[in-house]
Parts: C-alpha cells; sequence; structure tokens
C-alpha cells in the first residue's frame, strides 16, 4: 500500500501498476535516452509554451488537468505521439538516436564555454519565480484569462 | 496542495529514495519548478531547483478533480542531462 504524505489519500491498488510502469521506463533509460526524450517532448505538436508565476502555477496545472481529461481523444493523441519509438537501437523516440545526442553535447560543451556569469545572472533574474510550462494549445486563452486575472489582483493564488 | 508518493513495493518507503530524492525536496521543486512538461501515460515532468541548490526532476500526476499529486519517482539532474537543461534554458534567453 503506498503511504500518503500529509492529508493525502492512498495511491489506489489499481494505479499501483500502471505507477510501475512509468518508474520501470524512466529506471531504463540511459542518459542519452533521458536527453533525447527530454528534447522530443519540446517538440510535442500537441502543445505550446507558456510562461507562468509561481503564484499561479498550480491553478494552471489544474486547468491542464481538468481540460486533459474532458478531451479525451485530444489528450489520447499527444499521449500516442509521446509513447512513439524511434526504429533504431535503444529507447529513444522518433528522430532521435545516440549520434545525434551526441552532436548535441558536442553543441552544448560550446555553448557553455561561451557563456559568461553575467548571462547566467540575467537569465536566473528574468526566469525567477516563474516556469515554462508546456501545455494542450487549446487551452492558451484560459491560461491567459487566469494570468489576466491575477496580474488585476482577482484570482486565488497558490 | 496535496502530495502522495508512490512507494517502492519491495522497501515500502518512496520510490524517490531510490534516487537519494526527499520529500521536502519535491515539494521545494513542484511549488517552483523551471521546467514543466506532458510525458507518458498521463504523467508529467518537472524540473527545478531545491532551496538546497540540487537540481531535480520529479515525475508526477496531477487530479484533474481534486487537485492532488501523486509523485511517481524523482532524479538527480546531472552530467549532460543537466547540460541538457542548461542549454533549454539558454535558448528561453530573449523571449
Amino acid at each position: 500500500m503506498s503511504m500518503v504524505q500529509g492529508q493525502g489519500e492512498p495511491v489506489p491498488s489499481g494505479e499501483q501498476d500502471e505507477l510501475r510502469l512509468i518508474v520501470e521506463f524512466y529506471d531504463s533509460l540511459t542518459e542519452e535516452e533521458w536527453i533525447a526524450h527530454d528534447e522530443y517532448a519540446y517538440e510535442n505538436p500537441y502543445t505550446v509554451e507558456v510562461l507562468v508565476p509561481k503564484a499561479v502555477l498550480h491553478a494552471v496545472r489544474e486547468l491542464v488537468a481538468r481540460h486533459e481529461a474532458d478531451n479525451p481523444e485530444e489528450t489520447a493523441a499527444s499521449q500516442a505521439w509521446l509513447e512513439r519509438k524511434s526504429d533504431g537501437p535503444g529507447n529513444f523516440p522518433p528522430g532521435w538516436n545516440s549520434e545525434r545526442v551526441q552532436r548535441l553535447i558536442a553543441e552544448m560543451e560550446a555553448e557553455e564555454a561561451n557563456w559568461t556569469e553575467e548571462d547566467e545572472a540575467e537569465l536566473q533574474a528574468r526566469m525567477k519565480g516563474k516556469t515554462s510550462l508546456q501545455v494542450p494549445s487549446e487551452i492558451v486563452p484560459a491560461i491567459q484569462a487566469l494570468l489576466t486575472q491575477h496580474e488585476a489582483g482577482t484570482v486565488a493564488t497558490d | 496542495m496535496n502530495l502522495r508518493f508512490y512507494e517502492n513495493p519491495e522497501t515500502g518507503l518512496s520510490h524517490i529514495h531510490d534516487h537519494g530524492v526527499q520529500e521536502y525536496e519535491v515539494e521545494d521543486v513542484l511549488a517552483d519548478c523551471i521546467e514543466d512538461w506532458p510525458s507518458r501515460r498521463g504523467a508529467r515532468e518537472a524540473i527545478g531547483q531545491t532551496q538546497g541548490g540540487r537540481y531535480i526532476k520529479v515525475v508526477y500526476r496531477l487530479d484533474g478533480e481534486t487537485g492532488d499529486i501523486t509523485v511517481i519517482t524523482a532524479y538527480d539532474l546531472r552530467g549532460s542531462a543537466l547540460a541538457a537543461f542548461r542549454r533549454r534554458q539558454r535558448r528561453k534567453r530573449g523571449r
């Protein structure tokens, strides 16, 4: 039986097998596969990126979860896309393989070498208190409305 | 935000402990993460920095009806995976 922290409920037994499969997937990934899956997630055609202030992060997450529950066909299509696998060796998503990851790592190392402390400080300041959230495209207007309410001080925050 | 943690059935402990991650670190990251995106089987992944300075990836599910979060597992982000995360952040610069 899964434990609950604080006031939550136990993880239902019917959910245990599903969660175990998710854990097994992540535990099986090599570092290269892990990087490929993270990058692939940002290629998801069903989602767009929004910047969300920390104060409304959980409210936006709940909007997304409700939207996904209310739109099962769209959610299933996005999930099917995420579950796709490369035909090549390893557990890579489509379009990815070890060679592509190694090229990415070489690019990263070159960029890191040119990245200054000032660059880092500017980036940290700009992103402080904000989350880059990938959300279903259709829900963006609802999120924008929530952000407008937040800026006007008319929405409950976390 | 109610959190519950998936347990490793072999240890009876939260699976996050298998990767050296503590519950309070998961709370830090979920409350103020840097990236958050949908993943497989209805899960999401969130990357953020704990108050102690560690970069952690949290795999979780959110119940749309109750708003409760089930934390499935979590990992230290390091090496090339951390560098890839930093690269994505640099690319957001100037947006």
